[in-house]
């Protein structure tokens, strides 16, 4: 600070002045562009991470309820959405939040509670038309639909 | 003066490291922004592929039902389906028709008369940006020679 006072000449000093806070406007220019970067970086990580969750989690949802369908001895279907197969067990498929499964003896009352979650999805619904189960599943807006031949 | 040229020096030096540093981020910068677009890309074309061999499943299992193509196409896309010129089908993202396709759906139909009765092949090709997105051939003795859906 001493050598800097001692200076003669004001357009020298103005010229040093200017110098340092072009670089301190470059540094600031540096921090900004950094911020910028990692916040984009933040947000499209974000979304290539959602966006493969949902479509990971309908299609693996789907294509456990098909499987699910294929190896039963028989289906029923339920209003809810939810289907009741039948094989060495009994187990009924629904939706409450995630796609849920519950599986009990023959003989025994099952109902679409209590079962053990299976997947995250938002909503599926079975029916069936032309020889063919429809499941329809959703999750993250997203909605996915797969036929199952019948029997 | 010595000091003035030091404390220039100096100054000069940090201007000079700024410059340096900020064209060292531009360049990081443009690569990172060029790799994320490459996942981005993967993505979705990851996220198409899964709704192609879903739809592609599903062709397989109406026509394993009716023994027709244009009949299981029905039954998964809905009626009205529009051909375009070269007898394929345009999609959008999510496998629905569309007048502004992404995905072009193509169908090839073989049936055999075997002694054991009509074996019908298809052959079901998703093709996107060009590229093969999704492929699937199947087969099947179809029941009354295709007359379980009407």
């Amino acid at each position: 600070m001493a050598g800097r006072k001692s200076l003669d000449s004001r357009g020298r000093t103005m010229a040093d002045t200017a110098s340092a806070v072009g670089s301190m406007l470059l540094f600031v220019l540096f921090a900004l562009c950094m911020l910028m970067a990692v916040a984009v970086a933040a947000d499209t990580y974000s979304r290539i991470k959602n966006g493969y969750q949902q479509s990971l989690g309908a299609a693996a949802s789907i294509k456990y309820v098909s499987n699910k369908l294929r190896s039963a001895d028989s289906v029923t279907l339920l209003d809810s959405g939810a289907a009741v197969v039948s094989g060495d067990m009994v187990s009924v498929i629904y939706c409450d939040g995630g796609l849920y499964e519950k599986s009990s003896v023959i003989g025994d009352d099952i109902s679409p509670a209590g079962g053990d979650k299976i997947s995250d999805i938002d909503s599926m619904s079975i029916t069936e038309h032309d020889g063919l189960y429809e499941i329809t599943v959703s999750s993250g807006g997203q909605t996915s639909s797969m036929l199952v031949r019948k029997g | 003066m010595r000091e003035l040229k030091a404390y220039r020096k100096t100054s000069h030096l940090l201007f000079a490291e700024m410059v340096i540093a900020l064209l060292f981020f531009i360049i990081s910068f443009a690569v990172i922004i060029r790799i994320f677009a490459a996942a981005d890309g993967m993505e979705r074309r990851e996220r198409r592929r899964e709704q192609a061999s879903l739809c592609a499943q599903s062709i397989a299992e109406a026509y394993s039902v009716s023994g027709n193509a244009e009949t299981a196409l029905e039954l998964v896309l809905g009626s009205g389906v529009q051909y375009s010129g070269d007898g394929t089908i345009g999609l959008d993202s999510s496998m629905k028709p569309s007048g502004q396709p992404e995905v072009t759906l193509s169908l090839a139909e073989n049936r055999r008369e075997l002694s054991a009765g009509v074996y019908s092949q298809l052959s079901i090709c998703f093709i996107a940006d060009g590229e093969e997105l999704y492929t699937l051939d199947c087969g099947a003795y179809i029941p009354e020679g295709g007359a379980a859906v009407g």
